[in-house]
């Protein structure tokens, strides 16, 4: 008879993602809509419990609905156990965020961890919180497992927040926990949460990463583990199942004329769809009229992906000898023309292509000349 | 371009057809009186030289003659490029145009374009042709004091040569509309003085950005003090952790109660030797009772004798104070008798001195009076001759003022008699007296007796010649000369007359009575000042003799008080010195004092001699009192008696007091002491103590979460950490789109001060040829003036003596002046690239003086060696000196 369960963390429930505007209400759906979809992922496989590492909320002030917002999920999945635990981003403190989920009123499917003692969640199955209680801890809340008594057979899971010692510290929070904690604690599964990608650091010892991704350069598609113990408390398996809505890409445009620029726009519209939260470099050069070709094809791609955000540090913009000539062929405006190409800045540059777009457009002025 | 005739029909008041002739090269001039219609010869020409013959501007309607049927013609013959042309156009009516050029004939708008084309104008531009062309060089009356504003074409024109001199300049026009799009796009962002622009996008992104991190900043605060208040009771909880358990409670209380029960017991084995300790008490007590019977025996005993030595001591002292009662008694008697004595004497001493003063005051009293009364009669005195002055002034007065009037009569009078002379002189009859050579006979006139002859005297008066020894012959003047006399006597009478109504005898006397006049003046001033000396301080005569009654009653009242004084007493002093008086009362004063003083001693003397003698009787009764009292316990033999008895009964109680005691000791010693007792209180109080400290700890711990978690609650910190997170992404936003703004306006800012630079830069390249051109026309008029053009060749200034002066700050013979010259500047600019159109002036240099208007003769002059010029002016007289050809109408 073996036990399976889900191990999840850094849910952040609440993020606000308000530097995307009117996508940050999307983004912030989504990360709630993942509980359903890990949910339906548990039922699928046959696991009843769910696990999270921490930082199920992005703060540990939420407002009302906010906080709410989770619990009304899980208790619409009733036949599941949700175990939660506090993290970095929601640490457990006096009259703080658990203590008023508790006063709100908990349905019986979800469950605190916010005690460090054993806590058994089901027959022969005891997990080992380490909850934390500050946003910075300095301590491992791991030792205590060392020494942590249990019922002879049962098997014990060890669930912490932090980043591993001497693993990559790429997690979010100082907190470190010792990787030999699992062998030392008799462990037959320690679950982390805090870093933001699905990563086994040892054998039994895994990231789960987070059901929906919320940045660039990080994990680009949301995921949970399906964790299988066996009675004796060996590990049998561990799945990654995606859960994720959106992907989160970065991408790289070069440009060197029109006609890159175009076919570049063209594969990433391909390559990228509704889901794509879109991070795009764009480089290499472009003339003045390639320039307005560019934000008209980057007016195209944002509509095509869910946010499109750009990059142009790297991107020369620079008038052709035409448009040179555009500016005038001679005189006073194409002097001025000249001296701005020729300092090459970047106000330079802005003051050179404000005066190439006021000689094209509805203020252009007739070259001069007799009329006839 | 040489214009050689016009002709002009139905224009204007030139109904009929009119030529103007006298044409030709250098200046010519056209004077002629206001209304003579050189104005309408002008617009005749500019319609001729730059409309289509079939315009029917509103300008031409209004340009021709009123109500003629005729078609408004206008003929111009001129010379240009080497051809003789003539150019005819009917407007308005009957339109049509013809042109010769040497004997090639055009006729409409051919004709029209080929004038155009022989004169270098370009039709089809935006501005008029006579604004687009040479038409500046036309100037209308009344805007001669115009600078020229040039359209483009007409730069353009210039340009060609200009530029032919300093290379190619364009774009110019473009880039002054960029400039405005520029200006426009900043000023809708900021002030000039740098400020963003409210209501501009810059101004707006600032607002949000000092909202938003004004928002941030208090949220963060907020936060800090959530962080503060978590800490606090999170450090209050784990606080509490520590305080004690209920199970701790528990023990505590159990470890009280065994500690209480020690102690009772302790208490109740100390409680038999408390009886012992009793009993040696007692004992004690009753020891200590019978020693106090026998010294209270001993002192008794002692008392008596002490009382009956006093009682010996206090009756004598009793006499001796009796015998000192009576000798006081005795002094204040002399005293009163010393006192009584001296008081008469100072009373009578007093009498005396307010008798010498009243004398005193008597005597003063009848001084002041006498001296008043001699004043009073010196000032009526005065005062009488003041009177008497002045009326003797007023009598003069009089006269003063009839001097004139005498004076008057007395020149009418010797006038009058003066005239009486002349006409007897005149009238009379004459008569001549020869006396006879050594005649013996004497002939005396008027009693005088002749030596020479007498020639040709008047008779004016009756006059008697007497011969001797022949007889008289009496000479009288005729009435006439008799009634001049009546004349004189009349006005001496009236004279004698005017006297004797004054009281005056003769003129002599009115020049003496005026004389005294002047005198008597000066003698009231005298008399007057006098009199005000004689006052001064002292009022008026009024007040000096009620000074006097005040006086007089002083006096009475001194007497009468006097008289009453010497009726009542004796005062063998009255005749004494005051001063004298003075200091024998003062004397009697001080004996009299002295001598109260004595009987105060006196008296004080016998009060304590009282005093004492009452002391002495009241102690003396006392003693008496305490001695029976004490005699009352019995006599001095069966005190010792009973002293005697009490020493033995005291010494059976102390051998009973002592065996208590040492009874007492051996008990302590076996049973608990009361150290141990003392250290088990201490205990019992310990244990209960430290309960009630941390069971209070707890409860204020405890009160303390409470608190910290209502202001927990309070703080109303839900959302705070996604609103801070909102806020600070909605910052960088803001901040991103104000650096957006930012640059776009830098960048307008640094497009328009660049493009501003270039403009500034070309208009004085582009201008140095016609400030070059226009140097020697300004040296002959403005020596050593430069003038200040900008790009469009627009003057903007004028700079003489190192001092810059705008344009339309100058005077308006000025501006009229350099107008001028600038044109015949540019002009000489068009003619070096072949184009030499005429310069027209109408009714110009009407604001010169002479002397600038000698010198824009002289310019016009060099002027016109290379160009034709035409003068349109109704002051022939002020032009000339111009040296001008002059024109003339043919009708």
């Amino acid at each position: 008879m073996s036990f399976r369960f889900l191990h999840s963390a850094d849910w952040q429930i609440g993020k606000p993602f308000a530097r995307y505007g009117q996508t940050g209400a999307v983004l912030r759906a989504a990360r709630l809509d993942a509980i359903d979809r890990l949910a339906q992922a548990a039922r699928q496989r046959g696991a009843f419990h769910v696990l999270v590492a921490g930082d199920v909320y992005d703060t540990e002030t939420p407002d009302a609905l906010t906080r709410r917002g989770p619990v009304e999920r899980m208790r619409r999945h009733s036949d599941l156990h949700f175990w939660l635990m506090p993290g970095n981003h929601d640490p457990h403190r006096p009259s703080g965020l658990w203590q008023k989920l508790t006063t709100d009123g908990l349905p019986s499917n979800v469950h605190l961890m916010l005690d460090a003692a054993p806590m058994t969640i089901a027959p022969n199955v005891v997990v080992l919180p380490a909850p934390l209680t500050t946003k910075h801890e300095t301590r491992d809340l791991t030792a205590w497992w060392d020494k942590a008594a249990t019922a002879q057979g049962v098997v014990r899971i060890g669930l912490a927040h932090g980043g591993v010692r001497e693993f990559r510290s790429e997690g979010e929070s100082p907190n470190k926990i010792d990787p030999d904690r699992k062998a030392s604690a008799g462990l037959a599964y320690l679950g982390l949460g805090d870093w933001h990608r699905t990563q086994e650091v040892r054998p039994g010892l895994w990231y789960a990463g987070t059901p929906e991704p919320d940045r660039h350069n990080s994990q680009t598609e949301g995921a949970v583990l399906l964790v299988e113990l066996h009675q004796d408390g060996t590990l049998g398996s561990v799945e990654r199942i995606l859960t994720g809505y959106h992907q989160w890409a970065e991408q790289t445009l070069p440009v060197t004329d029109l006609q890159s620029l175009q076919d570049g726009i063209d594969q990433l519209v391909d390559r990228l769809g509704p889901r794509h939260v879109v991070r795009l470099h764009v480089e290499g050069m472009l003339d003045f009229a390639g320039h307005q070709v560019l934000e008209d094809a980057l007016e195209r791609l944002g509509a095509h992906v869910t946010h499109l955000e750009t990059s142009r540090d790297d991107l020369a913009v620079r008038p052709s000898q035409d448009e040179l000539e555009a500016v005038d062929f001679d005189g006073i405006l194409r002097s001025v023309a000249d001296d701005l190409l020729a300092e090459d800045t970047p106000l330079a540059q802005a003051a050179l292509l404000r005066l190439w777009t006021l000689t094209q457009g509805p203020n252009r002025q007739p070259p001069a000349g007799p009329q006839s | 371009m040489i214009i050689k005739s016009l002709e002009v029909e139905g224009v204007g008041k030139f109904a009929q057809s009119t030529r103007v002739e006298g044409f030709g090269p250098g200046v010519n001039m056209l004077a002629a009186h206001n209304e003579f219609g050189k104005s309408t010869l002008l617009k005749a020409l500019r319609a001729i030289v730059f409309m289509r013959h079939t315009s029917k501007d509103s300008w031409l309607k209004d340009l021709a003659t009123s109500d003629a049927e005729l078609p408004l013609r206008v003929a111009l013959e001129f010379e240009a490029k080497g051809m003789a042309c003539r150019l005819e156009k009917r407007f308005l009516r009957r339109v049509s145009a013809q042109l010769d050029v040497n004997g090639a004939l055009k006729d409409g708008s051919k004709a029209d374009e080929g004038a155009w084309d022989i004169l270098g104008l370009k039709p089809g531009s935006k501005q008029p042709l006579d604004k687009a062309g040479f038409g500046f060089l036309w100037v209308a009356q009344g805007t001669s004091a115009d600078a020229p504003a040039l359209p483009e074409e007409t730069r353009n024109t210039l340009s060609d040569a200009i530029n032919a001199q300093i290379g190619q300049v364009a774009g110019g026009d473009r880039a002054r509309v960029l400039l405005k799009t520029l200006k426009a796009s900043i000023d809708a962002q900021v002030t000039s003085q740098g400020r963003s622009k409210t209501g501009g996008d810059l101004e707006r992104v600032q607002t949000t950005l000092a909202r938003l991190t004004q928002s941030l900043e208090d949220a963060q605060a907020q936060q800090a003090r959530f962080e503060a208040l978590i800490g606090s009771l999170a450090q209050a909880e784990a606080a509490l952790k520590s305080a004690i358990t209920p199970a701790q409670e528990a023990d505590q209380k159990q470890a009280i109660a065994l500690a209480q029960n020690a102690l009772q017991t302790a208490r109740l084995e100390r409680a038999s030797l408390e009886g012992l300790q009793a009993q040696a008490e007692r004992a004690a007590l009753v020891a200590q009772t019978a020693i106090a019977r026998v010294a209270d025996l001993e002192r008794c005993r002692a008392e008596l004798q002490t009382a009956q030595a006093l009682l010996e001591q206090l009756q004598a002292a009793q006499a001796d104070a009796a015998g000192g009662l009576e000798t006081a008694r005795q002094h204040i008697e002399q005293a009163n008798v010393q006192l009584e004595e001296a008081r008469l004497a100072r009373t009578k001493l007093t009498q005396a001195l307010g008798l010498v003063t009243l004398l005193q005051e008597r005597d003063e009293a009848q001084s002041a009076v006498l001296r008043l009364e001699a004043l009073i009669e010196d000032v009526q005195t005065d005062h009488e001759a003041l009177q008497a002055a002045r009326a003797t002034w007023e009598h003069l007065n009089r006269l003063a003022k009839a001097a004139p009037k005498l004076d008057a009569l007395e020149a009418a009078a010797l006038q009058a008699e003066a005239q009486a002379r002349a006409q007897a002189r005149a009238g009379a009859a004459r008569f001549s007296i020869d006396l006879y050579p050594g005649t013996q006979q004497t002939i005396s006139l008027d009693g005088t007796i002749l030596k020479k002859a007498v020639h040709g005297q008047s008779l004016e008066n009756a006059h008697r010649i007497e011969i001797s020894d022949v007889g008289t012959i009496t000479l009288e003047p005729g009435p006439s000369i008799a009634q001049s006399g009546q004349d004189a006597l009349a006005a001496h009478a009236a004279l004698r007359d005017a006297l004797s109504a004054l009281g005056l005898d003769d003129m002599q006397s009115a020049r003496d009575a005026l004389h005294a006049h002047q005198g008597a003046q000066g003698q009231i001033k005298g008399l007057e000042a006098s009199l005000q000396r004689r006052l001064k301080g002292l009022g008026s005569l009024d007040n000096l003799k009620a000074q006097v009654d005040h006086h007089r009653a002083r006096l009475s009242d001194v007497q009468a008080s006097l008289d009453a004084v010497q009726a009542d007493n004796e005062f063998p002093h009255t005749h004494g010195d005051i001063m004298t008086l003075k200091a024998e009362a003062q004397h009697a004063e001080r004996l009299e004092h002295a001598a109260q003083t004595a009987l105060e001693q006196a008296r004080s003397r016998w009060q304590s001699a009282s005093e004492l003698l009452v002391g002495c009787e009241v102690r003396l009764e006392t003693h008496l009192r305490t001695l029976k009292s004490r005699l009352a316990q019995g006599s001095e033999s069966d005190i010792a008696q009973r002293l005697q008895e009490a020493r033995q009964e005291a010494a059976g109680a102390q051998a009973k007091a002592d065996n208590a005691v040492q009874a007492l000791e051996a008990a302590r010693l076996a049973l608990p002491g009361d150290d141990q007792i003392a250290l088990l209180t201490t205990r019992v109080e310990r244990l209960t103590s430290a309960l009630q400290n941390q069971l209070e700890a707890r409860s204020q711990m405890i009160g303390t979460v409470r608190r910290l978690e209502g202001q927990l609650s309070e703080a109303g910190c839900d959302g705070l950490d996604a609103r801070i997170a909102t806020l600070s992404d909605d910052l960088e936003r803001a901040q991103r789109e104000e650096r957006r703004i930012s640059l776009a306006l830098n960048a307008d800012t640094r497009l328009f001060h660049a493009i501003k630079g270039r403009l500034e830069s070309e208009a004085i390249r582009f201008s140095a040829p016609v400030r070059e051109a226009i140097a020697p026309y300004l040296m002959s008029v403005f020596p050593h003036a430069k003038l200040a053009l900008d790009e469009g060749l627009e003057v903007k200034g004028m700079e003489r003596a190192g001092l810059e002066s705008r344009f339309d700050f100058l005077s308006t013979g000025t501006q009229e002046q350099i107008a001028i010259l600038v044109r015949l500047a540019l002009a000489d600019i068009m003619a070096r690239s072949g184009e030499t159109p005429p310069i027209i002036l109408d009714d110009a240099l009407v604001y010169a003086d002479q002397g600038r208007r000698e010198a824009m003769f002289d310019a016009l002059q060099h002027a016109g060696r290379t160009h034709q010029i035409i003068i349109l002016t109704c002051h022939g007289d002020t032009f000339g000196s111009l040296g001008a050809r002059p024109l003339h109408l043919v009708s």
